[in-house]
């Protein structure tokens, strides 16, 4: 009976310890207003300049989005993370055009793409980064990582792994980059 | 010379030349797994860093202290080519605490890192650490702390060891021979 009784008063503490930490967790959250997959710059520093060819054989420069909240996403057809990632990409495009989506391909050649994008249809702006040097500029070592750039071209959020593009915590962010574009 | 002893002669001798010739196919093995400086040098190692700046407070990775640790070591060897030694200084050393938090986790240099899916990188931070030691003993000399300065390449031969160990290159045996050289003369 004592060791019934020492079971449950465990179980409940635990608990109790559990929820306290979630509802911390979450205070925090909110507080920062920044969700902790964002990772934010101590200085946000110009995004490193870039031409890329997309897969209709035009020259996309990074600069000409100056003025624009830019939303870099680095990705590989063989990565699954990306492919898990790419419908929720894919809401944001479809949620606001506010936002320009650039998803940068790494290493693969545009015919790889193509039938990729046969099976998995996008409206997104594919760039094709054949030899990875995009990547290098950005420090890119794992797929997917996103890039979140301001109007001035700055780099303010890093995200790598899955996203929910359309979760309202992302939303918050992107909603307070467009503000300080309009400012 | 009887004929025994013609024999026993004639078998030291073709067994002394067969020793010979496996140590020189040995030694021809290990030449050819040494890294060639022009496959691994400090330029090809500084361009593929090259880009997006990381501060150490947002270096989240053992990756990102890395690229840290190349570009403060570049901005350092401009400052010491051009003789403004106390930037300089500075940036090895802050480029040699970006490597030490690398070298916690990751203490082994690598020619072919697997960064991703067909993607590699030169990944040298013990190298990178010796040399910053060897220049930062480099300056200490030119201010005339001859004391100081033989610990600094002390410390710089201790890294290039490790990195020889982990994958001998050219640019490292150079390194350590400098060093030698430069410990022997003070």
């Amino acid at each position: 009976m004592k060791k019934i009784k020492q079971i449950i008063l465990t179980s409940i503490i635990l608990w109790t310890m559990l929820l306290i930490n979630t509802w911390a967790n979450n205070a925090w959250a909110q507080k920062s207003n920044v969700p902790n997959f964002f990772q934010s710059y101590t200085n946000p520093k110009l995004a490193p300049d870039f031409t890329l060819h997309d897969l209709e054989g035009n020259l996309v420069n990074i600069r000409d989005y100056r003025g624009k909240v830019v939303l870099l996403n680095f990705w590989a057809t063989w990565c699954p993370h990306c492919r898990q990632e790419a419908p929720l990409l894919e809401k944001l495009y479809n949620r606001t055009k506010d936002i320009t989506i650039l998803r940068i391909n790494a290493k693969e050649s545009k015919e790889t793409i193509l039938k990729f994008l046969e099976k998995n249809p996008s409206k997104i702006t594919v760039l094709l980064d054949e030899k990875n040097k995009v990547g290098n500029l950005f420090g890119v070592w794992v797929h997917p990582t996103s890039f979140l750039i301001d109007s001035e071209g700055k780099i303010r959020y890093r995200a790598m792994g899955v996203i929910d593009w359309d979760s309202p915590q992302v939303g918050t962010v992107i909603e307070k980059l467009l503000e300080e574009a309009k400012k | 010379m009887n004929a025994r002893s013609y024999w026993i002669l004639t078998i030291i001798i073709v067994s002394l030349f067969s020793a010979s010739c496996a140590t020189n196919l040995e030694q021809r093995k290990e030449l050819s797994s040494i890294f060639p400086l022009k496959k691994v040098n400090l330029e090809l190692i500084i361009e593929q860093q090259r880009g997006l700046e990381i501060e150490w407070e947002d270096a989240k990775d053992v990756r990102d202290f890395y690229r840290g640790g190349v570009q403060h070591k570049a901005k350092a060897e401009e400052k010491f080519r051009t003789n403004v030694y106390s930037e300089a200084w500075k940036f090895y050393q802050s480029s040699n605490e970006f490597f030490s938090m690398v070298l916690n986790y990751l203490d082994q240099d690598a020619a072919e890192y697997f960064l991703f899916e067909g993607h590699q990188i030169l990944f040298f931070p013990n190298l990178l650490t010796a040399d910053n030691y060897l220049k930062m003993g480099k300056i200490l000399k030119s201010k005339g702390c001859h004391w100081s300065a033989r610990r600094q390449w002390r410390q710089a031969l201790s890294y290039i060891k490790q990195s020889l160990k982990s994958e001998p290159t050219e640019w490292g045996l150079l390194l350590e021979q400098e060093i030698t050289a430069l410990l022997k003369s003070e």
